[in-house]
This record gives C-alpha cells, sequence and structure tokens, in this order.
C-alpha cells in the first residue's frame, strides 16, 4: 500500500485515528526499507522532552533498542539533549548525534536519513504552541511526494495529541458523573475521583485530603496498593498539604529527596516531614521521585487537596507529570469544587436534623458549633440574638467559642451584609450577622465571631442555610410550647367548668338544707338564689361537657362521612342552646335575643344534632363573652327549602380585618389589645364551629363593624344546606 | 358594723359565684338567728361585688366578695378597698391581652401579703406546680394555702369561716 493511499484510507476509514496509526502511516509514506517514526512531546512546564512513542519498519526495535531510548529519554530529563529554542519555526532535533541513539539506528538499518519535524495544531486556523517533534530516521530519503503526505500527517497528529488530551479530561470527569449521589458520603465521590485520576495520569498513588477545620486536613479517600494505610495520615497546619491549601494553586515536584527545589517551590522547609516519610512509606516503589498536588478551591478557601505521586512507567516514557496530567487534575479539582459543596449541604442536613431533632436547641449548642466551626474554618463564637417582637426583651444564647468573645453582647442588633469589624474591650472583631427567618413572635440573629475579616459567598450560603434549618427547629420548639401552652389551657378550662359544676352543685345543695332543716317558705329573693345556683351547675356542666367534645376534634378531622346525620327541628335546637345560656347572659348583664323566622315547613333539617349543637352553642357563648355588658346580643334563624341561615351579632369587641380568617384556625382566640375586653377560651370553638359547617356542606364568615367608643357589631353568619347532598360537605 | 372582705383576683370569676353563697348558707344553717330577711343577698358594681349581710349578736356583719379580673384591675384597686383581717384568694394564671395566660397571680402577692399578711392569703389554682416552683413563694406563703381546681367548696367556706372568727366568743 502506498503511502499517499494509506492517508487516503485513513481520512476516509478511520474515524479517531490514534497516534501509533499516524507513526505506522508516516512510516508507510517513507517507504523506506528500514525506517523508524519517533512521536517526542513537548512540555513547556517541565522544559523537556518525553518520548511519547515509535514504529520502526520492517522489524520492531528489540529489547535493546527499548532499553537505549528509555536511557536516551533519561538523557532528556537531565538537560542533555537540546533543547528547542524559543522559535518553534527554527526547532530543530539532532538526536542521531547521540551515541546511543546512533548505535541504535545503526542496528535497525535506518541510519542513512534523518528529518525532524516540529508539530503544530492550528488553532483558528494559526499554528499554535509546539507541542512536540515527529523525527523520521531512514535508510533514505523519501520521495518529495512522501514528504507533502508527510505534511498533512503532522497536522492531523497534532490536532489528534490535542483532541487526546482533552479527551483524558472528559474520561475523567465523566466517570465522575453517573450517579452522583449526594446521599452516599462524601468520601465515596473522592474515592471515585482518586481512581479516575490515577488511571488518567497513570499515578502510582492518589490521596483526596478534605479539610476538617482552617488548615487542618483528613485524608478521605486513595487509590493505590496500600491505600489503606494511607487513612491513618493526618495533614496539620504546617504540613505538605495545609501549605498548598493556603496558596490555593498547583504544585508539581519532580524530586522530593531535592531540598533545594522545596526550598524554590515553598520558600521554607517547616512543611510536615513525618507526614512525607509516612506517604513515601506507602508507595509501592518506597521512594517519591514526582509530585502533583492541586487544591480543590471554593471561593477563598481550600475545602480539599489531591495529591497525585509517581508517574507509572507505563506505555508513555514521562517520569514526571505531563502537562496534560495536570490539565487532567485541573478539572477533577474544578468538578470537585463544584460539587463538594452540595455535598456538605447534604451532609449539613442529616448532621443538622441529626443535632437540632435528638435534643433542645441548649442541649446541643455544643455540637452546634461543633458543626459550624467545622463547616466553616476560622470562626471564633457563635451566639444567637434572640429579641422578643412584643417586649423588645432581649436575650443571648451562645452556642459556644471563645471565651474572650463573650462582648457579642455589645453588637448591634442587625443583620450585616458583609463582615464588620467592631472594637470590643480594645481590640478589632469581626462579625457576621445573619437572621434566621420566618419566625413569629421574635427576631433571632445569628451571631457569628470571626478570625478572619472574610467570608466567601459559600460560607455565607452554608450559614444561610445553618439559619433556615435553625429557623425549623426554633418553630417547631414555638410549636411544642405552644400545644404544652394549648393543653395547660384546656386543663385550665376544664378545672374551671369542673370548679363552677362542683361549687354551685354546693350553693344550691346548702339552700336545699337551709330550706328543709329550717322549714320555712323561702321568699323570690332565695328562690332565685337557689334556681340560678341550680341553672349555673347546668351551664357549667354544659360548658365543660362541650369543651371536651370539641376535644375530640384534636384526634381527628370532622368530615361529612363521620357526621351522624338525622332529621331535626333546628328552632328547637338554638332555642335550647339559647336557654341553656340565659344564666351566663344573666351574670354579664347581658339580654340574648332569639328571633326564630324559620318557616315551620322547613324546620326539619338533616343535620349532626350533636355537632350543630356544639357549633351554636359556641357562636352564642362567644356572642355573650364578648359582648359588652347590658347589650343586647341577637339570634335569628332563617330558612328557605334548599338551606338554614343563622346570625348571631353582639355588640362588644371589634374584629379586625386581619382578624377574621385567624379566629377560624385552631388554639387562635380574638386577640383584643385590651385587657377588659379580653375573655377566657381555648381556641378551639370557632375552628371547630368551622369544620362542622365545611362538613355540613355550608359556610360559615363574620363581619364586624366597628361604631365608636371600643364598641363594635360583630355578627357571624352560618348557611347551611337543609338537606345535605353526596357530594356536598366532602 | 364590721366588714368582713374576700379579694378574689380570678379572670373566670363566673364559675366561682357560689362562694359568697355558700358562706352565707353556713352561716344560716348554724347561726339561722344570725341571718335576718334571708341574708339580703345582694349584686352590686356590675356583678363586681356580692354581698351579704349576718347579725352575730349585737352586732352587723357585712361580708363582701370582690372580684378582680386581673393583674392590672387589682394593681389599681385592691388597696382602695383593702383592709387588714381582709381575705385575699389568688389565682395564678389571667388571660394575657393578646390570647394565652400569664401567671399574674404570682406577681401581685407582694402587694396582697402588705395590705393583709400573708396568712390571710390563699391561691385558687389549676397550676400548683407554677406556685411551689416559684422561688418568691418558697418561704412567703404558708403551708396548705394553695388550693387545687376543682376545688370542694366545704373547704373554702371552713378557711372563711376560720379566718373570719365571727362565731369566737367576744374577747
Amino acid at each position: 500500500m502506498s503511502g499517499t493511499k494509506g492517508l487516503l484510507d485513513l481520512l476516509t476509514r478511520a474515524t479517531r485515528p490514534d497516534r501509533t496509526q499516524f507513526l505506522s502511516l508516516t512510516c508507510d509514506l517513507v517507504a523506506a526499507d528500514h525506517c523508524a517514526v519517533l512521536l517526542w512531546l513537548w512540555d513547556p512546564e517541565w522544559g523537556d522532552l518525553a518520548l511519547s512513542r515509535y514504529v520502526c519498519r520492517p522489524a520492531e526495535a528489540d529489547r535493546d533498542g527499548r532499553s537505549v531510548l528509555r536511557r536516551r529519554f533519561a538523557a532528556c530529563k537531565l538537560g542533555k539533549c537540546q533543547t528547542p529554542s524559543s522559535d518553534p519555526q527554527n526547532w530543530a532535533l539532532t538526536l542521531k548525534e547521540n551515541p546511543e541513539i546512533q548505535d541504535w539506528a545503526r542496528r535497525l538499518g535506518c541510519e542513512g536519513y534523518e528529518a525532524s519535524y516540529p508539530l503544530q495544531a492550528l488553532v483558528n486556523d494559526q499554528p499554535g504552541d509546539c507541542l512536540g517533534f515527529l523525527q523520521i530516521l531512514a535508510d533514505k530519503n523519501p520521495s518529495t511526494e512522501s514528504e507533502e503526505g508527510i505534511r498533512w500527517l503532522r497536522q492531523g497528529l497534532a490536532a489528534t495529541i490535542l483532541q487526546t488530551r482533552e479527551q483524558r479530561k472528559l474520561k475523567a470527569l465523566s466517570s465522575l458523573l453517573p450517579p452522583l449521589e449526594l446521599t452516599v458520603p462524601i468520601e465515596s465521590l473522592l474515592t471515585k475521583a482518586a481512581d479516575a485520576l490515577r488511571e488518567a495520569c497513570r499515578a502510582e498513588l492518589c490521596m483526596a485530603f478534605l479539610q476538617v477545620s482552617n488548615l487542618s486536613f483528613k485524608p478521605a479517600a486513595a487509590s493505590g496498593p496500600f491505600r489503606r494505610n494511607v487513612k491513618k495520615l493526618e495533614a496539620t497546619p504546617g504540613s505538605l498539604i495545609a501549605l498548598i491549601a493556603s496558596r490555593r494553586k498547583l504544585v508539581r515536584m519532580r524530586n522530593f529527596g531535592d531540598v533545594e527545589e522545596r526550598r524554590r517551590l515553598f520558600e521554607t522547609d517547616s512543611y510536615d516531614a513525618p507526614l512525607l516519610r509516612e506517604i513515601t512509606g506507602e508507595l509501592p516503589s518506597g521512594t517519591v521521585r514526582s509530585w502533583l498536588v492541586a487544591p480543590v478551591v471554593v471561593g477563598s478557601r481550600s475545602i480539599a487537596v489531591v495529591v497525585l505521586a509517581n508517574k507509572l512507567p507505563d506505555s508513555h516514557l514521562a517520569e514526571a507529570f505531563s502537562t496534560t496530567d495536570e490539565g487532567v487534575l485541573r478539572v477533577v479539582c474544578e468538578f470537585l469544587a463544584g460539587v463538594i459543596p452540595s455535598y456538605q449541604l447534604y451532609d449539613a442536613v442529616d448532621r443538622l436534623s441529626g443535632i437540632l431533632f435528638s435534643s433542645s436547641l441548649e442541649d446541643a449548642s455544643a455540637q452546634l458549633f461543633g458543626f459550624v466551626s467545622k463547616m466553616i474554618p476560622g470562626i471564633a463564637a457563635v451566639a444567637l440574638i434572640r429579641r422578643k417582637r412584643a417586649s423588645l426583651e432581649t436575650e443571648i444564647q451562645y452556642l459556644g467559642g471563645e471565651s474572650g468573645w463573650l462582648a457579642l453582647a455589645t453588637l448591634p442588633k442587625r443583620p450585616s451584609q458583609k463582615v464588620e469589624e467592631f472594637e470590643v474591650d480594645g481590640k478589632k472583631r469581626y462579625f457576621y450577622i445573619r437572621e434566621v427567618p420566618h419566625l413569629e413572635g421574635e427576631i433571632c440573629l445569628l451571631a457569628v465571631g470571626l478570625k478572619l475579616a472574610h467570608l466567601s459567598e459559600y460560607e455565607k450560603k452554608l450559614l444561610s442555610f445553618f439559619c433556615k434549618e435553625l429557623s425549623h427547629v426554633l418553630r417547631a420548639s414555638h410549636a411544642a410550647d405552644r400545644l404544652l401552652e394549648n393543653f395547660i389551657e384546656m386543663r385550665h378550662a376544664v378545672r374551671s367548668g369542673l370548679t363552677g359544676v362542683v361549687g354551685y352543685i354546693q350553693e344550691a345543695l346548702g339552700c336545699y338544707q337551709i330550706y328543709r332543716d329550717l322549714t320555712f317558705s323561702p321568699s323570690a329573693l332565695s328562690q332565685a338564689r337557689f334556681r340560678k345556683s341550680l341553672l349555673r351547675v347546668a351551664l357549667f356542666a354544659n360548658k365543660t361537657h362541650q369543651l371536651l367534645e370539641q376535644s375530640r376534634f384534636l384526634l381527628g378531622q370532622i368530615k361529612r362521612d363521620s357526621l351522624r346525620l338525622g332529621g331535626t327541628s333546628i328552632s328547637g335546637l338554638v332555642r335550647e342552646v339559647v336557654n341553656g345560656l340565659r344564666i351566663a347572659a344573666e351574670d354579664r348583664a347581658v339580654t340574648v335575643n332569639y328571633n326564630n323566622k324559620m318557616p315551620d315547613a322547613f324546620d326539619q333539617v338533616s343535620i349532626d344534632r350533636q355537632y350543630i349543637e356544639m357549633l351554636v352553642f359556641n357562636l352564642v357563648d362567644n356572642a355573650i363573652k364578648y359582648s359588652h355588658r347590658k347589650r343586647p346580643v341577637s339570634v335569628e334563624l332563617v330558612g328557605a327549602l334548599s338551606e338554614w341561615r343563622l346570625m348571631v351579632t353582639d355588640y362588644g369587641v371589634h374584629i379586625l380585618e386581619n382578624d377574621k380568617k385567624a379566629i377560624f384556625q385552631l388554639f387562635t382566640r380574638r386577640p383584643t389589645g385590651q385587657a377588659a375586653t379580653t375573655r377566657p377560651g381555648t381556641g378551639l370553638g370557632l375552628a371547630v364551629g368551622k369544620a362542622v359547617v365545611e362538613a355540613h356542606g355550608g359556610e360559615i364568615n363574620v363581619d364586624s363593624t366597628p361604631l365608636g367608643d371600643g364598641l363594635a357589631r360583630t355578627t357571624f353568619f352560618v348557611r347551611i344546606p337543609r338537606v345535605l347532598s353526596k357530594e356536598e360537605g366532602q | 358594723m364590721i366588714i368582713r372582705r374576700i379579694h378574689h383576683l380570678e379572670d373566670e370569676p363566673e364559675g366561682l359565684r357560689w362562694i359568697p353563697g355558700t358562706l352565707l348558707n353556713y352561716y344560716w344553717l348554724n347561726h339561722p338567728q344570725w341571718v335576718r330577711d334571708e341574708g339580703e343577698f345582694s349584686e352590686e358594681e356590675e356583678g363586681q361585688l356580692i354581698s351579704f349581710a349576718l347579725y352575730a349578736g349585737s352586732e352587723r356583719v357585712k361580708v363582701e366578695y370582690r372580684i378582680y379580673r386581673n393583674k392590672t384591675e387589682f394593681e389599681r384597686n385592691f388597696l382602695t378597698f383593702a383592709q387588714k383581717g381582709d381575705f385575699v384568694l389568688l389565682d395564678v394564671l389571667t388571660e394575657d391581652p393578646n390570647g394565652g395566660l400569664v401567671p399574674d397571680g404570682l406577681d401581685v402577692f407582694p402587694l396582697a401579703e402588705k395590705a393583709v399578711g400573708s396568712a390571710a392569703i390563699y391561691y385558687l389554682s389549676a397550676y400548683t406546680n407554677k406556685v411551689l416552683s416559684d422561688p418568691r413563694m418558697q418561704n412567703a406563703l404558708p403551708e396548705g394555702h394553695l388550693l387545687l381546681k376543682p376545688v370542694d367548696a366545704n373547704a373554702v367556706v371552713q378557711i372563711l369561716v376560720k379566718h373570719f372568727r365571727l362565731e369566737d366568743p367576744p374577747a
């Protein structure tokens, strides 16, 4: 096959030719009996050449030939060969001048011709950086036609080199993507990354360290022999890992044993020698030849450090990690920098939930401080500044930190958009203050004392997240307090009701004993007192009963399916309730007027009698309770074929527009803001009443009109279908 | 005329209006001669003041039961009416203007103590723990001066009778 035909075949059939194919094709193009083509790659960072691969024709180089090339490669590393000039067009290799290469070429029979060609890919139709050289050794000069073909092949080879480099990055990244599981520990992701990097960069060992506190790292993953032992390592502040993390840039080293190189790179030799010895001891070769170390940088902070140790002597003959290896490491670190915060946030959710829901905020303070200071190194103290909205009473709740920062109490009580500097006890202090959102009844600020005057956006987001989690906990705590309070109020209401029942029974009993033992005819006054006592017994017994019935609502919702429907005279039911409450009205000097406009023909309605009685009782009892003294309460019942309506009106406390919905919520009462007009209650009645009305397919509304002098006319409207259809009340 | 007063801080007085009636019944049953016109039982000041009259020997005794619905009302009016020898009943929790219950009853103890002495003060509450756990109460409130709701009406009457000492022979 001629060289040209081979070139055409390659261009038409091979979609992704590799470097070896290009070298073989070049051999074919030269069309000499004895020919060797060598690909040298130029590494501008190291300033040397590395022999990537070679192809010989007709026979492969023998074992000696390979070893000679290795030695030649080593010679390049030691700077014994000519390095290219700054102008790639003038570059030339004269490797054949080296006695070992000469000997090698002679044994292969390709000593008659030598040529070297720089490899440059076209970037935007312009020659880019020099990627390396194509060297041809042959027994005779190639033809002019072959020269033209070789020119095309050089371009193709250069493009392939660039493409291969990019593919290495993509390959390393693609192995990390599926599946990205935030639920698994971050160490799993780092282990995958270490495996991918070790494979892509042909490293002997790859390790990943995660930051645990300020410039202190723990090994989170390792790939390579003896990786289990690597887990016991720690990188303390001052170690090589910490130094690289603080510099936030990639560092390469060819030889750790070279003290001068270390000093040049770090300008210090204080890094952790024991750590280095331990890592060196983990390597199968027992020595460290080359290192590539890169930090995973988020914002201004290195949250992890990845270490590649020793390039494996494989098909690629380089001993140090190449620029391409660095590129692969960089993109993987950038990928990790994008992903690790999500893992940390997920982990934060998990840990915070564990901390906060297993104990009270007070009990969990130390753990919370440990959590925050671990997530954001450099935190000196954390506190919550809590201020009640109503009383403006402020409380400082310390979660932890250094005692010298306790002057947090003197901080301004407002959130800050950035880290602010304050003078506390004559010392400069840095603080970041953020609001814990969505709290009712209090303003809560998270105050973070910092050793540094900077927080990255990522760290601010972490604190924002922390505040949101705290918000959940504080709200839950408020809700628990509220539930306890509601329980206490329920208990209070039941006990008060029983106190009334027991007390009035004894008063009535006393009256009876007087009439019996003293055998006299009581006057109207005494009879009235006796009658009142009995009515009050009935009233308080009924109140307690209604309260206990209402409390059933807490055990389950009132739904259409749970109604026990039956035909009931609604006017009779309302009358019974009103009469039962007359004594309560009398005690408050309130008159209750019942206006029954319900036509007899429609008086029978389909209702759950027990629930509707509870509803009417609540509405009329509330009207009496919230009415001003000596004012009327009117109860009006109207109806038609399709529905019946009840209006209960009192003249008393005004219900603000904003409260009209709230009063139908569980445990919400009419906040009057005037002590003189508040009345005891549990906050159950209207919520239960609304549920009862809706289960019957009806609706309940309220209208409250201020009339001046603190007086308002308030009417509750109830509308319920007379006969409940199947669809209604669902 | 001798006046015996009961001052009662209670946010739900409707459930405790039996106190004066039961006390009257006690005296009526045990000293029928003390009661004329069936006790002259009356309610004044929009139900805030209930009173009845007794004739213990030659003395006319007026027993007054005065209600205070909250701490503010108590602090404003108590000293106007209170005198040595009066009896004070305090509830622990009273209604907050914004809903919710607040332990106001504990706050007014010093005021009541100054006027009538701790021996004449009783707490009548559903929340004995609030009283027992309050450091202000631990040494100030005499033992047994804490009555739990629902209370035995006869026990309350016995305490009142003992305090008023109307049955004691004249000195």
